[in-house]
């Protein structure tokens, strides 16, 4: 499930119910940074 | 980017159980005006391309002590001066709805990472309208909170009476929970105001029907572009629908608010960068005859020539002979703005105007020949910093492919009503849920 466009508050869903770890989220982050 | 810090501090995060802050585990950018140790902080100038700080403003370490991940600094008008973010030293940031369009300024990295969708939301400062102009350009959401609510220790100063910290982010709710992080009383800015830091998301649910929105008589609305007016009656009749009741006020001196802006701002500009001389830190220009060669050619090379055009200007407006005449008439007429604010807020909770008069423009398009065309984009947003109170900006449709912002001014230290009237219009639209067509963009 893409991060992009996603607020606080749904990111916080995603990481509370494991959906995502602290980790993926830095790394897709990061790499939406380096595209852009 | 500050991917090993940030990929290593998430891990940790990962393996902590404990962990119950709605900012741990996520990522942030910083507007690269904040301090960050260890992280080059260059303000965008060349004067301080290799300016790696000591210690971190405490904003941005209150925002990490909460849990979020700083994954890099965003570009922005040298030392914030702009609106359009074309005073980089590194080049312009482009505007995620239209790449040939300026995203703001001058925190307009930090408001284009957010609308590419980069990051959830990212600091910024807001000096005369920096955070909430590049939100209204770029279809975010971004709140200058009240003067003294965030400390301004470890941000480069511009103008040091004006300066404001704040958060950019898709929705008023998500700054709500970035301003619960980065308030509060810090005993290292003596101008950080010392009182209880209330839960911003406590009430932002709240209906606001009866809640009195005054609407500034002395903003000619009519003369702004149709289709930007259109946008704001459109807003009205949400907040009417929604239980508002709007009244007109007065604010008879607020049409010296630019005028009386670029008096003081340049002026504190000038004292402030007295200390980029090229000796203690940044650039130091080559072959140099003696030390006041030094400081000349360090800072005719390190200065781009906005920030050299204010400088100008303040040292002009604060030299002897000058002072009465500018700076302290100056000060004088931004007493009667804050106390034409206070009469107003005797009569209404909140204050509505379009943020910017028109949507982002094309690069090179304005203020190339006069930039006062460029000074006059923070028209609607100015006189809040002149005055120290806290405003919002939030998007509210978009007017030829673009977005346009819609700004609410609250009283002093009234954050929560802004985001509480911001939320309940985020809940009942959904001009926050739009985004850009990035690949169209490019």
């Amino acid at each position: 499930m893409s991060i992009q466009f996603k607020t606080i508050v749904e990111l916080r869903a995603m990481l509370d119910s494991k959906q995502i770890s602290a980790a993926e989220l830095m790394q897709e982050s990061l790499g939406l940074a380096k595209k852009t | 980017m500050n991917e090993e810090q940030a990929l290593k501090k998430a891990s940790a995060i990962d393996l902590d159980e404990k962990t119950t802050s709605n900012l741990s585990g996520i990522p942030l950018a910083q507007k690269d005006l904040f301090c960050t140790e260890g992280l080059r902080t260059t303000c965008s100038s060349k004067i301080l391309s290799n300016f790696i700080p000591p210690y971190t403003a405490t904003a941005v370490k209150n925002l990490e002590d909460a849990g979020s991940v700083t994954i890099g600094k965003t570009n922005m008008d040298e030392f914030a001066m702009g609106s359009s973010n074309e005073t980089s030293f590194f080049g312009s940031v482009h505007n995620p709805w239209k790449k040939e369009y300026v995203p703001g300024g001058s925190s307009g990295g930090s408001a284009a990472a957010v609308a590419a969708g980069i990051v959830p939301a990212a600091t910024g400062t807001d000096t005369g309208g920096s955070i909430r102009q590049p939100a209204a350009h770029c279809g975010i959401t971004g709140l200058k909170p009240t003067y003294g609510r965030v400390s301004r220790w470890g941000m480069i100063a511009f103008a040091s009476s004006l300066d404001q910290a704040g958060p950019l982010a898709r929705t008023s709710e998500d700054c709500a929970i970035l301003l619960n992080a980065m308030s509060g009383f810090d005993s290292k800015d003596t101008t950080s105001l010392n009182i209880e830091v209330p839960d911003f998301l406590e009430n932002i649910n709240k209906p606001i029907n009866g809640i009195r929105i005054g609407i500034i008589k002395e903003f000619n609305l009519a003369d702004l572009d149709s289709k930007v007016q259109e946008r704001f009656e459109e807003s009205k009749k949400t907040y009417e629908k929604l239980g508002a009741r709007f009244v007109e006020v007065s604010l008879p001196n607020i049409s010296a608010s630019v005028p009386t802006y670029y008096s003081i701002a340049p002026a504190e500009c000038s004292s402030n960068l007295s200390r980029f001389d090229g000796v203690r830190f940044g650039y130091r220009a080559e072959n140099t005859d003696d030390l006041n060669d030094l400081y000349i050619k360090s800072r005719s090379e390190g200065f781009g020539d906005e920030v050299k055009r204010r400088i100008l200007i303040g040292t002009y407006a604060l030299s002897a002979g000058y002072y009465d005449a500018y700076y302290k008439k100056a000060q004088q007429v931004r007493r009667l703005i804050k106390e034409d604010f206070e009469h107003a807020f005797e009569s209404v909770d909140l204050l509505m105007t379009p943020t910017s008069p028109n949507t982002a423009f094309k690069f090179g398009s304005k203020g190339t020949q006069n930039p006062v065309e460029l000074y006059l984009e923070d028209l609607f947003t100015i006189s809040s910093n002149l005055a120290g109170i806290p405003a919002i900006s939030i998007p509210h449709g978009l007017v030829n492919s673009l977005p346009a912002g819609l700004q609410l001014i609250g009283n002093f230290l009234r954050e929560d009503q802004l985001l509480n009237a911001a939320h309940i219009f985020q809940k009942n639209s959904d001009f926050h849920h739009l985004k850009p067509d990035l690949e169209e963009s490019q």
